[in-house]
């Protein structure tokens, strides 16, 4: 008798794994209620609605990833789907999928089993892969030429002559500088600079005059901050680059040496930056900074629109420095939207993510979510932003702002550019074994 | 006859058993042994996550001993391994040792208690709290209190040396009290009439220790030291709360490593191989543990 009740107790138990093992169902209160007939299977893009109809795809669903903002994101994403449903009767489902690694693990697991998201925001380090690996829908032909054409930076999210992601969430932290005119004007520096010699002379006043802890402040304690912050903008405006549209590694260039040697005399040389940039991450740095503690320092846009209120002196921004006679160049995320080749419905795919491209989705998106988004239409109107430096910024953005590019092994050798970087600026490495270091470790990725 | 009916009993109840084991024995194998096999499989290919994998053969195993991260990495969980296995073992070892001798009473009680704490307290909350203490500008806590005496701030997680120092530190924090309540335990399981028969032949408290306590709790000591070095080689989530592995390679741990090919590089088959050589490395060591824990048997 015992061993029956043990045995139902045991099958009690592996009937309840098994019943935990399905994936639960998004909650989505929002939801309309409505009856969804099949959707229309996907045919490569070539399921035309029936002539007659204002909602051609009404009843179809689609899902849809994205990355979160305000941690209210559900809820926002449902709002807007409840839009789109009365105007298209199409349903989209959203997931909210963590940053990072995490939510990298959830993409692949996801497009593996074929469970993955018909429309996705993605970002540059995943878009090599899903590419290669045939996942993404090549858009040319598929979404209307006129939007295609509306698009400011569509040349950015291009891959040779194919269209597989179009621009999303573009200006999202976009990386620059930050100054204290306070302590400038205090160390006798009255001109925010504007080249590196320019830059070298105010740090070396600002520190001979004592008036604050760190003349200078360049983020070095992880991997997204050194190389998007303080790596990229740097070596790009001293003229070189790390890799080729082409996927070719060119970081052993003069002009990479140059732009590191430079890092490293700041700390080693001049000491103007201290030794501390590699344990103070960017919350602490901005901390720092609207205490009044550092005079010049890289950093991302969007704590300075967010806390500008905290900021108690008088500040300004800008995109950052280059070499005499060279041309500043910084990194701005060109965050993406793309539809999965193998989408249940293309043809509502399709209708979401040119919702998602629409000047009206873009500006709700903006004043909800994201203030410092760049703005992405030729047809929208002048966007202004809350901090008037940043608006100046914001205008020169396009031209000198570079995102990450497309190759394989991108994601390695951003982080390889930071492990090799911070083991420079930590004295365990030479400029030249920096440089040649990172150029071999980015060559192993490219494959 | 008898004999007959002896083997259907004996079949029956092991057929019982059989049924009773049967789903754990199930959840094993896929959940652990299969996936085994499958990281063995996917350490010969060139997997992304995102394709499908394509044979590579040894590659990534030959390309695994030429990159510097690894190797840094494999470098610093030995440095990791030496400095918090023994120092978890000892630390935990004495306390527990003095509370049993001395404090066999409310008190100690509270110091096994309060000692626990750490042990319940998640790795990553344990990690951000440390992270603030420890933070390099001076406005952090161990940076004021070390200004106060009149010393210099330390960039402690930004230096290699430091940096190291600190996770360290965390880790004998976080552990000390789980191995403290083993050897207790243990110590309490001495025969008291050992003891007793030692203290009237006058021997003092120390040489009770090592002659009678030592050698009573050998395979308790065996088993912490096997765990601590197995859970050494496994440290992931301080170092990625803290440090992330930085600075440089200066924390970087083989299992973060795997975590930051697999996931954030897109190199699952890569990352597979590093997991398999670090389940070689580690076996080999608790071999090695068993054999010299043996031999002095």
């Amino acid at each position: 008798m015992k061993k029956i009740i043990a045995l139902l107790l045991v099958l009690a138990l592996v009937i309840g794994l098994v019943a935990c093992g399905k994936t639960p169902e998004t909650p989505n209160t929002d939801k309309p209620n409505t009856e969804k007939p099949a959707d229309k299977p996907a045919d490569g893009g070539n399921d035309a609605p029936p002539a007659d109809s204002d909602k051609p795809y009404e009843g179809a669903t689609v899902t849809w990833w994205h990355y979160p903002f305000t941690g209210e994101d559900q809820g926002y994403w449902d709002e807007r789907a409840a839009v789109f449903y009365e105007r298209t009767g199409i349903t989209v489902e959203t997931t909210i999928i963590p940053w990072g690694a995490d939510g990298a693990a959830k993409l692949s697991a996801g497009f593996l089993s074929g469970t993955g998201p018909d429309v996705l925001y993605m970002t540059a380090e995943t878009a090599y892969d899903l590419i290669s690996a045939g996942h993404l829908l090549d858009l040319n032909g598929v979404v209307p030429q006129e939007i295609l054409d509306d698009e400011i930076y569509l040349a950015k999210t291009a891959t040779g002559d194919k269209q597989y992601m179009l621009p999303y969430a573009g200006g999202v932290s976009y990386r620059g500088m930050a100054f204290n005119l306070d302590l400038l004007k205090a160390a006798g520096v009255d001109k925010v600079p504007e080249t590196r010699e320019e830059f070298l002379a105010a740090a070396l006043k600002v520190k001979e005059a004592g008036v604050c802890e760190y003349p200078v402040m360049l983020p070095m304690a992880t991997a997204a901050e050194t190389t998007m912050t303080s790596i990229l903008p740097n070596i790009w405006s001293g003229g070189g680059d790390f890799a080729t549209p082409e996927g070719e590694v060119v970081f052993d260039s003069a002009e990479n040496l140059e732009t590191l040697q430079w890092m490293y005399d700041l700390i080693y040389t001049h000491g103007v930056l201290s030794e501390d940039c590699t344990g103070i991450d960017t919350t602490a740095q901005i901390d720092l900074f609207i205490e009044g503690k550092i005079a010049m320092l890289w950093g991302e846009t969007w704590p300075y629109v967010d806390r500008a209120a905290e900021i108690g002196f008088e500040w300004t921004t800008s995109l950052g420095i280059a070499p005499e006679g060279g041309k500043v160049m910084t990194f701005c995320p060109t965050d993406m939207v793309a539809v999965n080749a193998n989408a249940k419905n293309q043809g509502a795919a399709i209708e979401w993510l040119k919702f998602l491209l629409s000047v009206e989705q873009r500006d709700n998106f903006r004043e909800t979510n994201y203030t410092t988004l760049l703005q992405l239409n030729k047809s929208a109107a002048p966007i202004t932003y809350p901090v008037d430096c940043i608006n100046a910024d914001m205008a020169a953005a396009g031209e000198h702002t570079r995102a990450l590019p497309i190759v394989k092994g991108c994601s390695t050798m951003t982080t390889e550019m930071c492990t090799n970087v911070q083991l420079m600026m930590m004295g365990e490495l030479t400029p030249e074994e920096a440089v040649a270091a990172i150029q071999a470790a980015c060559e192993a990725a490219a494959g | 006859m008898k004999t007959n009916i002896n083997k259907k009993r004996r079949r029956r109840n092991n057929l019982w058993g059989y049924t009773f084991t049967a789903p754990s024995a199930i959840l094993l194998f896929v959940f652990i042994v299969l996936p085994i096999f499958i990281s063995v499989a996917l350490s010969l290919t060139d997997f992304s996550g995102f394709n499908e994998p394509t044979y590579v053969g040894f590659k990534n195993y030959v390309d695994m001993f030429k990159d510097k991260k690894f190797l840094a990495s494999m470098k610093n969980t030995f440095i990791y391994v030496l400095t918090t296995v023994p120092l978890q073992t000892i630390l935990s070892l004495v306390v527990a040792a003095i509370l049993a001798e001395k404090f066999q009473n409310a008190f100690g009680e509270f110091i096994r208690g309060t000692m626990f704490i750490p042990v319940l307290c998640s790795a990553v909350i344990a990690g951000n709290l440390f992270f603030y203490l420890f933070a390099s500008d001076k406005n952090a806590v161990i940076n004021s209190m070390l200004m106060l005496f009149g010393l210099d701030k330390v960039n402690w997680l930004g230096k290699s040396d430091t940096a190291m120092l600190v996770i360290c530190m965390v880790a004998v924090w976080k552990n000390v009290g789980y191995f403290l309540v083993i050897f207790y335990a243990a110590i309490m399981d001495v025969p008291k009439s050992l003891h007793e028969a030692a203290r009237i032949d006058g021997a003092s408290p120390m040489q009770r220790f090592f002659n009678i306590t030592m050698p009573s709790i050998r395979p308790v000591l065996y088993l912490v030291i096997t765990l601590s070095t197995i859970w050494a080689f496994q440290v992931f989530d301080i170092t990625m709360v803290m440090t992330k592995g930085g600075p440089g390679t200066a924390t970087m741990s083989p299992v973060l490593l795997v975590y930051n090919y697999a996931f954030t590089d897109h190199r699952m088959g890569y990352a597979s191989a590093i997991a398999c050589i670090l389940a070689v490395v580690i076996f080999v060591i608790s071999m090695l543990q068993k054999l010299v824990f043996k031999e002095e048997d």
